[in-house]
């Protein structure tokens, strides 16, 4: 069944190791199917990194499955081409597609390995995270039980997982989500592979763990000699890590060649708008205000209401929300009595301002207690200490009658598009839904047509009120969760994330259709995210917090151009730069973000501030920081 | 190529499909001719059968069935009509089977609701009762309870929606759990709707697959119970013909003749394979990504 199709590499060391020729896979009925991946061709050198770009939908997960002989088990067929793959187990080139099963799983983890995207799905939670990577040396040499555990030993430490002696024996949910994916990186490379497939390694981890990730991945690539094939949606981590680009949309090759060429000199439309798409960091240098993405949106499809230009908001004037002291604590209980003995302090004393018109930027890693402040404002979750102070009333003080007032100005939107909208409803009826609780329009036909309104500023149509959720794209329910925040007429929107679970582009869109409502109504918003790069784009001013307290609060312009915490300096050094000329040498720091978990009576230390320069905060303790 | 990648204008094959002729299905109708026919014999059992079932004609006794235009069905030890009796005893299989379905369903969604939704001291309440509940042997319970109270239809029925209460509760407590973290729940609370609308618009909606599930073959199941309460002497009054009494009945004949014990397990199977049916599709069109979902 072995195929010599091609001659025998006779150079070993710089041929191609893998060549992909017309691939086609195909999924769904034979006599009408669905091409996830039509005439993909490309080939990789040993030592070398492919990335592989698209937003959702482009197939570039799939066409990398195909490496590893995986598309019968998703369902799919390859209908066309080949993967030729220079296997050192069999000497020569052989094509993926016609190896049996049993030949496939030599290759499989020995000569090509994969990583994926979820680290805390893709390790078995029962076993240890030692007795996994053992299995996989043992599955594929002759090594003893202690002679595989000595080499994983050595592979933890390589990943530089810091006690490797004690991570060997620990269980999966026992490490963080960036120590597991180093562990997953072990594994993966303890069979030496010849290539590595990492599909979206580094996703769900923070910035600063991103860093270290994508650095060990390339140390050992150059250690080992491997090629790697990237998949990712992010430009800054593309831009780092590769030395080709293959830009995929719809199943199509859209444009193919080195990284300089392709990031630099698009030649595609689609490269073009796709890179204009991509908020950069720094890009926004002596702007004080937002600024709208530059994309090319075909004026016959921009239904989303007229272009609106930023204008600054009115500093003079009383804020319209005013958090002081805000406090929030979740409890832990253990032991017999189920006694509370420990506190996660996920907002200790936080305070700012907003003002109307105005965008505030809450940027943090996970676990910094960015989410529990939107959510405290919200009053979706009971504060401990503080105050919350809306146009000048303390909303905490006031009887829970009264506060249902609060809950029709202040409007929150969620990161999952998928998730905030219930499932059995029609999405007119989801809108609809708050307009009835606060009683703003009276008869039925008059909500209907506000709600007909609604849909179409914010870009979708009037027809669409008897649709479900599932008939829509992420994009177009992160609209009509906008349309139903609006829905309430809202002074003060919370986007807790909104847009991170979307593909760039029409996270880009998105981003639009908030800056113009902003500008339109004088709408304010608490964008909270963890993305720098949306933030500079989006914001008036920013606060980052950092294990549950602000560090850094102050002019956008300030906090980016000249950051004083160490902590936001970090933050933004951490971000991967859109520049393929500029390779990152320097070795991130190493280190995880502490826990926010401690005793009971073990209160954290609740720091002051400074006021640098006009507006610009800054926490006293910023030169005794350091990263434990 | 323009980056406006969402599609705004869903295709019309999307529309088509909401037309009326999706909803049939063989499911359906098959499930449906089934329940609404026997539904229906068993409603106008007064009509068909007056004398219910009961006349006894000791000369016809252990007649066979297909033998005689009278006795379609043969004939029971004590000669009365296997037919009449089979119509006739539908009525209380029918009323024993639904009204403590439906009985327990309600109760124990409520509980379920309450307890998962608002957690705390009702939650730990309620759920102790199901436990309590759970650790009783149902006929010791059956047995106590006939024994102070006495045998009877409306007892029967409140036994057993005191003994089943607790799988609803348990299956929609845990569905709430969960449904009450996810995001449109949460978006729901953040625009201030209240718990009474959050509860029954936004989580029972999404709890009812599985409820409809387990409706469907506790349905089954009360019929069955209800015969061995029956077959005990804890359940109706044994004159008035019940699917359940009639399988104890015949369980004496049964080699001598077959009939007495068949025809009601014929009935009892039909008209759970019935609802059962009607259930499936049931569920799979209250969920609007059903279609999907098959």
């Amino acid at each position: 069944m072995i195929n010599t199709i091609g001659e025998v590499a006779t150079d070993a060391h710089r041929g191609p190791v893998l060549r992909v020729q017309d691939l086609s896979i195909e999924f769904g009925d034979p006599r009408a199917p669905f091409c996830a991946v039509q005439k993909l061709s490309y080939s990789l050198d040993q030592g070398k990194t492919l990335a592989i770009v698209g937003e959702s939908g482009s197939g570039k997960s799939v066409s990398s499955l195909a490496l590893l002989g995986l598309i019968p088990h998703v369902g799919g067929r390859i209908s066309q081409g080949t993967v030729l793959f220079d296997s050192p187990h069999y000497g020569h080139e052989v094509n993926i597609n016609d190896l049996p099963e049993k030949a496939l799983r030599i290759l499989r983890g020995n000569e090509i390995a994969m990583i994926f995207q979820e680290p805390m799905t893709s390790l078995n939670p029962v076993y240890t995270v030692g007795s996994q990577i053992i299995e996989a040396i043992k599955l594929h040499s002759q090594k003893t039980t202690i002679e595989a555990r000595r080499e994983a030993l050595e592979w933890l430490e390589r990943v530089r997982l810091p006690h490797a002696k004690r991570i060997i024996d620990s269980y999966p949910h026992q490490l963080s989500g960036g120590m597991r994916q180093r562990a997953m990186i072990a594994m993966a490379l303890s069979c030496r592979p010849k290539i590595l497939i990492a599909d979206e390694p580094t996703t769900a981890l923070d910035v600063t763990i991103q860093a270290q990730i994508l650095h060990i991945i390339r140390e050992l690539q150059s250690e080992l000699d491997m090629a790697v094939v990237f998949i990712s949606h992010d430009m800054g981590v593309v831009s780092e890590m590769a030395d080709d680009v293959l830009v995929m949309r719809q199943g199509l090759k859209v444009e193919y060649g080195d990284v300089k060429d392709v990031l630099v000199k698009p030649q595609h439309p689609y490269t073009k708008s796709l890179l204009a798409a991509v908020p950069r960091i720094g890009s926004m240098e002596n702007k004080t205000l937002p600024e709208r993405f530059d994309i090319v949106e075909d004026k016959q499809q921009r239904t989303d209401g007229p272009i609106y230009t930023a204008v600054a908001p009115k500093y003079e004037n009383a804020p319209l929300l005013e958090v002081a002291g805000l406090t929030t604590r979740f409890n832990i209980r253990s032991g017999l009595l189920n006694k509370v003995t420990h506190h996660v302090h996920a907002a200790e004393s936080v305070g700012f301002q907003l003002f109307k018109g105005e965008t505030l930027g809450l940027v943090g890693e996970s676990g910094s207690g960015k989410s529990t402040v939107g959510k405290t404002i919200q009053q979706l979750i009971d504060p401990v200490g503080g105050t919350v102070r809306f146009r000048g009333q303390d909303v905490f003080q006031l009887p829970k009658a009264q506060r249902k007032k609060f809950r029709q100005e202040i409007q929150y939107i969620f990161q999952d598009p998928y998730g905030s909208l219930n499932p059995r409803k029609k999405i007119g009826e989801s809108i609809a839904e708050p307009i009835r609780t606060h009683g703003l329009l009276e008869s039925k036909s008059a909500i209907e047509k506000r709600v007909k309104e609604l849909l179409e500023r914010v870009g979708l149509q009037s027809m669409h009120y008897d649709r479900y959720p599932h008939e829509f794209s992420g994009g177009q329910r992160q609209r009509i969760c906008i349309a139903r925040a609006l829905a309430c007429e809202p002074s003060l929107i919370i986007a807790d994330e909104a847009v991170s679970a979307l593909d760039v582009s029409v996270q880009a869109q998105v981003l639009n259709l908030m800056m113009d409502l902003q500008a339109e109504k004088g709408l304010s918003y608490l964008f909270i995210s963890h993305d720098m790069a949306v933030i500079e784009r989006v914001c008036h001013r920013v606060a980052v917090m950092y294990l549950g307290q602000l560090v850094e609060l102050g002019p956008r312009e300030q906090i980016f151009k000249n950051p004083q915490h160490p902590y936001t300096r970090r933050l933004l050094s951490a971000v991967p730069e859109l520049n393929p000329s500029k390779k990152r040498e320097s070795v991130p720091l190493e280190g995880e973000i502490p826990s926010a978990v401690r005793a009971v009576g073990d209160a954290p230390f609740v720091h002051g501030f400074d006021e640098v320069s006009p507006g610009h905060f800054l926490a006293q303790n910023a030169g005794n920081f350091r990263w434990v | 190529m323009s980056l406006s990648e969402e599609n705004i204008i869903l295709p019309e094959a999307a529309k088509k499909k909401r037309s009326l002729a999706k909803y049939w299905s063989f499911e359906l109708l098959f499930g449906a001719f089934l329940t609404c026919s026997l539904g229906v014999l068993v409603l106008c059992s007064g009509l068909l059968f007056p004398d219910g079932g009961e006349a006894i004609d000791l000369r016809a006794r252990l007649m066979e069935p297909f033998v005689s235009w009278q006795h379609i069905l043969g004939t029971d030890s004590l000669g009365r009509d296997i037919l009449a009796r089979v119509i006739t005893g539908g009525k209380i299989s029918y009323l024993v089977g639904v009204a403590s379905t439906l009985g327990a369903l309600v109760l124990g969604t409520l509980v379920g609701l309450v307890a998962g939704y608002y957690r705390g001291f009702w939650d730990v309440l309620l759920m102790r009762f199901a436990d309590i509940q759970l650790a009783l042997p149902f006929i010791l319970l059956a047995i106590t309870v006939m024994a102070i109270a006495g045998p009877g239809l409306d007892r029967v029925i409140g036994l057993m929606i005191i003994s089943q209460w607790v799988q609803y509760a348990r299956l929609v407590r845990s569905g709430v759990l969960s449904l009450r973290e996810r995001e449109f729940v949460q978006a729901a609370r953040s625009y201030g709707l209240p718990d009474a609308k959050i509860i029954f618009g936004h989580i029972l909606p999404n709890t009812l697959g599985p409820i409809i599930i387990l409706m469907t073959l506790n349905v089954a199941n009360n019929i069955l119970l209800e015969s061995s309460l029956t077959f005990l002497g804890l359940g109706v009054d044994p004159q008035i013909p019940s699917w359940g009494g009639m399988l104890a009945d015949g369980r004496n004949y049964v080699q001598v003749a077959w009939w007495i014990m068949v025809f009601p397990g014929l009935a009892i199977m039909l008209t759970v394979l019935g609802l059962n049916l009607m259930g499936d599709w049931l569920r799979d069109h209250l969920d609007p990504l059903g279609q999907t979902a098959k």
